[in-house]
């Protein structure tokens, strides 16, 4: 699938990882697909539990070769 | 300082309580916080401007409050509240304000007042809600009202560390009213409980539940 | 878009549900004129500068930290919070005050300046007191709500003397018309031709399911027929509901919940205004019959298309105003 947008924030610590996320996901369209970068127990926690939360959709997640997680999430409609 | 105001807590809520206590004419307040400024913040903690960023919590807030009140008397402690000091803390002061972030100290300070005989004020805020509840050695307390703590294993998510800055200021400013106010009748609390997002205030009673392990046990 | 230091500075506020960068940039484009004075100024300044929106006000901070908002553009609509009894115009926030407490309403432009006028119409000044850091951070609140879009057309809090916070609901409006839908009043429309020549009358109710239409008889020449004196006009000139079908209603609406939102008539002569029988029959002492309940006037005329016209009951006045009817298949 190829992603409308991309994220990395293998970089950021929480909350930031998140707030990243939301304003990458806020920017798309509804149907929009982020493909978003992260690296770490606590991102991978809760960056999907976050998504969920507004309101989107988990499309997928998978473990890279270099140990970080490619995270798909669809856009979906109401504020978030 | 015997008699004194103690805020635990410089954050969202501590801000708003200490100003408005010195305000309504407190002369002696205590702060407890062992955070320094971050810019993650300054929406939420106007005590403390960009410049502030990096600086401990409880120097700027004593700067900012005695300048703006002259005749106010601030002491400080540069730390993070913990098992070992909350009771010689509660017990040396009058009236005790909870601006904690965390369950576990929110406990640890609601269990301190059936002990030290020290009122508590107790608080919390997170996204567009928030809760103040006083506490006193005669009436309810934390555990009354929720049985056990959630456990420390419920990390929340990144999403639920959002909260609306002046949400904060509403409940700090709150708890500030019910410190000054009388105390609760006997055997019970008041709890005050505020959603931003809907614009509904209500007030609910705790009645304190008997053998109660936060206030119960010694009585 | 936001730059990357709002990011940084507003991050735990994005965080927040109907509140992400549309949000933050909706915070940004309201600039508040704080007409208020004392500690409550320099809460409410204080924390919506904190918040990302600017304010104009003495700055009187005392111990707050002087801190700008990161803005992107600059500010373009007006919000104003004024001491009763000055009121916001055309939204904002006025603080009053009330025995001990102080009284807080925030009004929108979808507002009705008629019941914020009405409901701040007891109280005085706000006054000073130790509870203005509790009402600077409330009108905080207040503002970025409507700023955010997420505020009722009119909402409020009240601050007891001793602090304790209450929910203020603004009562339904009775000073403008209701809305009603197109094809309710398309069947309004038909129901009173059909009483043509004599005048029509109908009642349009409100609940959970919408608004409807529930077509009335016109008993007029019923009740003359039986006592001429008391009734000297006849149906063509005047309308009264049969009284058990007009009981009947009000039962049903007090078994549903729902509520009389309009009574309709028609003119069959062409008359385009409520005549004075109207208003003595809407209100017979100078006081309406039916508070809170709207008039509706269909006038028929020859040739030309109907004409609709609302009459509402406020302040002792009569208001009318165009009540546009669709076109007619």
């Amino acid at each position: 699938m190829t992603p409308d947008a991309r994220i990395d924030i293998t970089g950021e610590v929480c909350p930031m990882t998140f707030v990243r996320t939301k304003i990458a996901l806020e920017r798309l369209p509804v149907g929009g697909v982020l493909e978003v970068r992260l690296r770490g127990d606590e991102p991978l926690r809760n960056v999907p539990e976050s998504a969920r939360d507004a309101g989107h959709t988990v499309l997928g997640l998978e473990k890279l070769e270099d140990g970080t997680w490619r995270l798909l999430l669809r856009r979906e409609a109401g504020r978030c | 300082m015997p008699g004194a105001t103690v805020i635990i807590g410089m954050g969202g809520l501590g801000c708003p309580a200490a100003v408005a206590l010195a305000t309504a004419g407190t002369r002696r307040l205590t702060l407890v916080d062992g955070d320094v400024v971050d810019t993650s913040n300054l929406h939420r903690q106007p005590l403390y401007g960009p410049e502030d960023v990096g600086r401990p919590k409880v120097e700027v807030a004593r700067e900012r409050l005695a300048r703006a009140f002259p005749g106010l008397e601030v002491e400080t402690w540069k730390k993070r509240i913990g098992r070992a000091d909350v009771d010689a803390l509660l017990s040396g002061h009058g009236l005790a304000i909870d601006g904690t972030d965390s369950v576990a100290a929110k406990f640890l300070l609601s269990d301190a007042v059936a002990r030290t005989r020290t009122p508590l004020v107790s608080g919390g805020v997170v996204q567009w809600g928030g809760q103040a509840m006083r506490i006193d050695p005669a009436g309810a307390c934390l555990r009354c009202l929720y049985g056990t703590p959630p456990g420390e294993d419920e990390v929340p998510t990144c999403a639920r560390a959002g909260v609306l800055g002046s949400l904060a200021g509403v409940l700090g400013a709150l708890q500030a009213s019910l410190a000054l106010g009388p105390p609760s009748p006997e055997g019970q609390s008041t709890l005050h409980v505020v959603d931003g997002r809907s614009l509904r205030f209500r007030t609910l009673v705790v009645r304190r539940v008997p053998g109660c392990p936060g206030c119960g046990a010694s009585a | 878009m936001l730059s990357e230091p709002q990011i940084q500075r507003y991050a735990r506020q994005l965080l927040l549900r109907d509140l992400g960068e549309r949000g933050q940039e909706a915070l940004g484009a309201v600039r508040v004129l704080l007409g208020l004075d004392g500690e409550a100024a320099g809460a409410a300044a204080a924390y919506l500068r904190a918040g990302g929106t600017e304010v104009s006000a003495s700055s009187d901070t005392a111990a707050w930290a002087s801190m700008p908002p990161l803005l992107g553009t600059a500010p373009l609509r007006p919000l104003t919070v004024t001491a009763s009894p000055e009121l916001p115009e055309p939204e904002g926030v006025v603080v009053g005050g009330r025995g001990g407490a102080r009284v807080l309403w925030s009004v929108g432009a979808d507002g009705c300046a008629d019941c914020l006028r009405h409901a701040t119409r007891h109280l005085g000044p706000p006054g000073h007191g130790s509870s203005g850091i509790q009402v600077g951070t409330l009108v905080a609140l207040l503002v970025q709500r409507r700023a955010l879009g997420v505020a009722a057309p009119m909402e409020g809090v009240e601050v007891s003397a001793a602090g304790t916070l209450s929910t203020l609901v603004a009562p339904a409006c009775v000073h403008r018309p209701p809305a009603i839908p197109d094809d309710v009043l398309a069947e309004l429309v038909h129901h009173l031709s059909a009483a043509l020549p004599d005048e029509g009358c109908a009642v349009l109710v409100g609940g959970g399911d919408g608004v409807r239409l529930v077509p009335m008889a016109n008993a007029q020449d019923a009740h003359r027929a039986r006592d001429p004196e008391a009734f000297p006009r006849t149906a063509r000139t005047a309308f009264t509901f049969e009284p058990r079908a007009w009981l009947a209603l009000l039962r049903t609406l007090e078994a549903s919940g729902g509520r009389i939102l309009a009574i309709a008539h028609s003119h069959p002569d062409g008359g385009e205004h409520f005549s004075a029988e109207d208003r003595r029959s809407a209100a017979p002492d100078g006081q309406p019959l039916y508070p809170g309940v709207a008039h509706l006037l269909v006038a028929f005329r020859p040739g030309r298309p109907p004409v609709g016209r609302w009459g509402v009951w406020t302040d002792g006045d009569f208001a009318e105003s165009a009540c546009p009817l669709p076109e007619q298949s």
